[in-house]
């Protein structure tokens, strides 16, 4: 459950107009499901004459059993052929959410791939996540329920209407005088009632989210000594809620008594008529009867519709964080398709500048030269822009692709998978995939042989840990690699770049505090991968910085100091005053 | 059955409430059945009447009619409330039962440490609860109430067909969903864990999304997406499957079971053994029978689900043992406290290594004392065991007052938490006002003083800026806050508590050079004499405290002034300086 407010109702109508373009892949079967639930229907009817008549022939014609057999007979396959079609129908139904599914998911990854990781990050992954996962779910109800009962609500009375009037226009009058009045009444009662259903709902879920928040707190609580007045809270708010919900209930469920009433009033009216015109002999039994089996039958599916209220509303607010995503635009689409000429002589930016949508963080009026090889560090406080100029140099911000020149071609010119098969990137919290260490490492080389994987992981240090795994090379790893240290995480992540040998290694370093011993095997690793490789990292630590063949300081998106770190201390200017934090204070 | 029974205890107080709601539902199922019988008798009779052209009572039964149609109306109102009202009256006794068991478990068995799932459990769990009384209880208790009724009327007129008809009631409303719901338990865990792995495929994709675009694995992994959720899918779609077969069935024993009647009445009426008229009438009332265990299959569906909860949740309730009575240690000190760790060593169960390992250190009254060391070095373990949440294992830790010591684990948790103040790593900001989260800090804690404490913790300009101030909603549903602005928040906490010990866990963390020598000029003052450990990295910090105390793989690497240590170790150096 969320707090997340429910669109209104100028919003329901675009989002289930978005929802129903997106049932075209399965409309097919859709429109196929409730044609067998309409036969269905339709076979109802005939079953219902087929009982009237046997019965208005035995009570009224002395009938034996013999001579209504022909009739129950029938009566019995269509009773089997209605079993099919239900089960038939609702498989089917089925089968089309999860096609609609599985198209709508797709559809989101293709995007969210095209919108880069900004877009993520920005909307939180969380969320993000939530939409791909139970989101798409949620549309499983509205498909396969609300939709066909929306379909059946204006069919199966119609059938039935049809049916009655050459039989018995009288009836068929009375069914069509009360059946306008539920429509009528649900639109009356039905503007209200939404409104209340959802403010129920959405007590329910802060009455909810309030007792799992104290629960999330609880060790908090026992630090504040305050679990016996949070116990109080809990069932004083409980009780409050209670109260606020059955206030609302109240009249939410006026509106669906008045539609029971109308219903059953219905029902009750035609029976009374139909009785006494029975009665006067204006009307055969078999009629009459046929009249009363359908009746109920007549006002069934409209009041369906109204249990499936939920999952339409679960569907469409789904569908808001969808239409999001789809429809957000890319700003800047990467055009460039020439091959890079390789070897890698130089990197040159020249006055790059990219800012986030809306805000003024990012990077300004940027350039530098990066040689073919050595270690390259930057450093400066968070925000300064240093993992936007690394964002920018890994071609995730297209606009600013025309700023960086590779052996004198602009990235813009350049096949961006071209450039990236350059490149191999660590970040701070490497992604350890969902599947076994070897797969892991060969996401950077599919065709890898198990000598490559052994080399590099020895080069990172992590081949030592690896084989004390239970499984060695074959462990899986869990959710971001489950039951491995900070530093055992961040050694599979370099052996994955080393096994790439990409010429250029960009990284993050982690700000978390590895044990020292990690941290030294770690940088003598990457220093000596510096030696004839390309290395640009972001330094957290004194000993990177230490050892750096060029150091970039940034502040405010701005390139401040650059050169060697005893040149760099020497200034006695930004970088110095970083530096010096840990030794000044003695 | 045990678990079901415990249930039914827990609704005890309310069973008044549940049984009215309960009646009320019956009463609607019994004047629905009622309603259609008798229209089909009525209209049989009238018919026969008007062929017989003899004169008959038609205002009763119409009558009849027409107050069922309005008892049927109204009850099934009025159950909606009653069961509504008793729903949440129940969920609160749930839920209030659950915290307390809660709060009176330790950390360990709460496993708390180490899985943050352990909460989204408990919400399924209770979620499946809450709809125990509307979805499982109601159901069976209308079904034990007015299924003899319909049958003792039914058996008046035939007692074969009451007979053909109780056994597909049973069919309809019990073996059907017994066997649905033994499908459906058994495809649930298949169905949990590719969901997991389908979550994590999606978790790693948008996570890894960098890494993919430079390893050019984009469309390897949205292949596996698409497999997985395919997988996924089919999976799925054998339970929508068995769902839809079984209400194909049910479509066939309901109307197999009126054909049934009709061949067992038809010659019973043709031989004048049966009045014609009650063949019209019983083929409905069989018909209308059903209606008496409509939801029940759902209650089937959902019994084992919510079962499984129940047990899980009284299991966490029974780990609590009733401790014998103990004689509780007071403190009876006003003033710092010192402490003192004797061989203390901590292994989280399933750990190979020790998170602390033959710990002895001793920190005096009054002294403030930083904490340092790599992650997983066993600075939390400590802080942990200090709060006393997580029960030693081996060692001892006493608390030193001016004549005498006291082992923490003595101490009652109010009398431990009126000594400690601890400002716990995951930190929780509840959701609710500023003032509110404040207050469970220092429950009568005036305005002024929430105000003081928030100006000390380097909240001032913050709370200054706030239009709604003390009033303004936080947490989940309310406003981001930064890291930092929680963190300071949690010492404006500290601040309001007594206690003599305090706790801190990286207090400086992102806050300017300015605003970090005012927030410890302050707390030194505040705190003046009171005994403070703090974990922290931060050289500002660390350059003010008495003594650091440097843990590595749960031990203790060295213990000595910040000055001693930068000048000694590089490590230490290298250690505390990032950028």
């Amino acid at each position: 459950m969320t707090t997340k407010p429910r669109p209104n109702r100028a919003q329901q109508q675009t989002l289930r107009a978005f929802l129903k373009q997106y049932s075209q892949s399965a409309s097919g079967l859709l429109k196929l499901s409730i044609s067998l639930g309409t036969l269905n229907a339709l076979l109802m009817i005939a079953s219902c004459y087929l009982l009237a008549n046997a019965v208005h022939q035995v009570m009224f014609e002395q009938a034996s059993l013999q001579t209504v057999t022909p009739l129950l007979w029938p009566l019995a396959s269509l009773i089997v052929l209605r079993a099919l079609l239900v089960a038939l129908s609702e498989r089917v139904s089925s089968l089309a959410a999860l096609k609609i599914k599985t198209v709508m998911r797709n559809t989101l990854l293709a995007k969210l791939t095209k919108l880069g990781p900004a877009y993520s990050e920005h909307k939180g992954y969380g969320a993000t996540l939530n939409t791909l996962h139970n989101g798409v779910e949620a549309l499983h109800q509205y498909y396969a329920n609300y939709i066909p009962s929306v379909a059946y609500s204006a069919l199966i009375p119609l059938a039935i209407l049809v049916v009655i009037f050459p039989t018995d226009y009288k009836a068929g009058l009375i069914f069509l005088l009360t059946a306008p009045l539920i429509p009528f009444f649900m639109i009356l009662v039905g503007h209200k009632a939404e409104q209340l259903n959802q403010e129920r709902w959405q007590q329910l879920a802060v009455l909810g989210n309030y007792f799992f928040d104290r629960l999330q707190g609880l060790t908090q609580l026992k630090l504040f000594n305050a679990t016996k007045r949070e116990l109080n809270n809990i069932s004083q708010i409980s009780d409050d809620y209670r109260g606020a919900t059955m206030g609302v209930l109240k009249v939410a469920f006026l509106s669906s008594f008045a539609l029971e009433f109308l219903a059953t009033i219905s029902v009750a009216l035609v029976a009374v008529i139909i009785g006494f015109r029975l009665f006067f002999g204006t009307l055969d039994f078999a009629t009459g009867f046929v009249v009363l089996l359908l009746a109920p039958e007549f006002y069934l599916p409209l009041r369906q519709m109204g249990t499936h209220y939920h999952a339409k509303l679960e569907g469409i607010s789904a569908a808001a964080d969808m239409v999001d995503i789809i429809n957000h635009s890319e700003a800047h689409e990467h055009t460039g398709s020439s091959q890079l000429s390789t070897p890698l002589k130089d990197i040159h930016v020249h006055g790059l500048t990219y800012h986030y949508p809306d805000t003024n963080e990012g990077v300004t009026d940027i350039s530098l030269s990066l040689p073919n090889k050595g270690l390259i560090a930057f450093v400066g406080e968070s925000g300064s822009g240093k993992s936007t100029l690394f964002d920018c140099l890994l071609g995730f911000h297209h606009q600013a692709n025309s700023a960086i020149n590779i052996n004198g071609q602009a990235l813009s010119d350049i096949a961006l998978h071209n450039w990236q098969a350059q490149l191999a990137w660590i970040p701070q919290q490497a992604t350890l995939f969902y599947r076994s260490v070897a797969d892991n490492l060969r996401l950077a080389k599919p065709d890898a042989s198990h000598d490559e994987l052994i080399a590099a992981t020895r080069k990172a240090g992590a081949l030592e840990f690896i084989n004390a795994l239970p499984n060695g090379f074959d462990t899986m790893l869990g959710e971001q690699g489950e039951g491995l240290s900070g530093g055992q995480k961040q050694r599979i992540a370099l052996a994955r770049a080393f096994l790439k040998n990409a010429p250029i290694l960009m990284l993050d370093e982690p700000t978390a505090h590895l044990d020292s011993q990690t941290e030294q095997l770690i940088n003598q690793a990457i220093r000596d991968y510096a030696n004839d490789h390309l290395v640009l990292v972001i330094a957290h630590r004194l000993n990177t910085v230490k050892h750096a063949d060029n150091i970039y300081v940034m502040q405010q998106g701005k390139i401040i100091e650059s050169g060697h770190y005893q040149q760099l201390t020497e200034q006695a200017g930004l970088f110095a005053k970083l530096v010096s934090r840990g030794e000044a204070h003695v | 059955m045990y678990n079901f029974i415990r249930l039914l205890k827990l609704c005890k107080p309310h069973a008044g409430m549940l049984l009215l709601g309960a009646f009320l539902a019956s009463l609607t199922v019994l004047a629905n059945v009622g309603l259609l019988a008798i229209s089909g008798w009525f209209l049989a009779a009238m018919a026969a009447a008007g062929i017989a052209g003899v004169h008959m009572n038609y205002f009763t039964p119409a009558g009849v009619i027409r107050f069922l149609a309005i008892v049927r109306t109204a009850s099934r109102y009025g159950e909606r409330m009653i069961t509504h009202n008793a729903t949440f009256l129940l969920l609160s006794e749930v839920r209030v039962k659950m915290f307390a068991t809660l709060s009176r478990l330790n950390n360990v068995d709460l496993a708390m440490s180490r899985s943050a799932d352990l909460v989204n459990r408990l919400q399924n769990d209770v979620d499946a609860l809450d709809k125990f009384y509307l979805n499982i209880l109601l159901p069976i208790i209308i079904a034990l109430f007015t299924i003899p009724i319909v049958m003792a009327f039914m058996s008046a007129y035939n007692a074969k067909v009451a007979l053909i008809c109780f056994i597909s009631l049973m069919i309809i409303g019990v073996l059907l969903p017994v066997l649905l719901s033994h499908k459906l338990h058994k495809q649930a865990d298949t169905e949990t864990r590719l969901s997991a792995e389908l979550r994590a495929e999606l978790a790693d994709t948008l996570k890894g999304n960098r890494e993919l675009a430079i390893y050019q694995a984009h469309d390897a992994q949205l292949t596996r997406c698409d497999t997985l959720s395919q997988q996924y899918n089919s999976q799925l779609y054998t339970r929508h499957k068995a769902i839809a077969n079984s209400n194909g069935l049910s479509i066939f024993v309901i109307q197999l079971t009126m054909l049934a009647s009709v061949f067992v009445i038809i010659p019973l009426v043709a031989t004048g053994a049966m009045k014609n008229v009650e063949l019209a009438m019983l083929a409905l009332f069989v018909l209308a029978s059903f209606e008496t265990v409509l939801t029940l299959p759902a209650a089937f569906i959902e019994l084992p689900v919510a079962l499984s909860a129940a047990e899980r949740l009284f299991s966490l309730a029974d780990k609590q043992t009733p401790a014998p009575y103990k004689k509780h240690d007071q403190v009876n000190n006003q003033h710092a406290l010192g402490l003192q760790l004797t061989n203390v060593s901590y292994q989280y169960s399933g750990a190979h290594n020790y998170a602390l390992r033959d710990i002895n250190l001793s920190i005096a009254a009054g002294n403030k004392v930083a904490l340092v060391g790599a992650s997983g070095s066993g600075k939390t373990t400590l802080v942990n065991l200090l709060t006393g949440l997580w029960p030693l294992q081996s060692g001892s830790l006493k608390l030193l007052a001016a004549e005498h010591s006291i082992e923490l684990s003595s101490l009652d948790a109010n009398e431990r938490f009126m000594q400690l103040t601890i400002v716990a790593q995951q930190h929780h900001i509840f959701d609710g006002t500023l003032r509110e989260n404040l207050r469970y800090a220092a429950p009568d804690a005036t305005d002024e003083m929430l105000l003081q404490a928030c100006k000390q913790a380097e909240l001032g300009s913050w709370l200054n800026n706030l239009k709604n101030g003390l009033n303004t909603r936080l947490g989940t549903a309310g406003r981001k806050l930064s890291h930092g602005q929680s963190r300071r928040i949690a010492i404006a906490q500290a601040l309001l508590r007594q206690g003599h010990f305090v706790v801190l866990d990286e207090p400086t963390e992102s806050l300017d050079n300015h605003t970090k020598h005012s927030l410890l000029n302050t707390l030194e003052k505040v705190w003046a004499d009171k005994t403070v450990l703090t974990i922290s990295h931060d050289p500002v910090m660390l350059n003010r405290v008495d003594k650091v105390i440097w843990l590595e793989q749960g031990q203790i690497r060295a213990m000595a002034s910040h000055a001693e240590l930068v000048e000694n170790q590089p490590d230490y150096v290298e250690l505390i300086t990032r950028f």
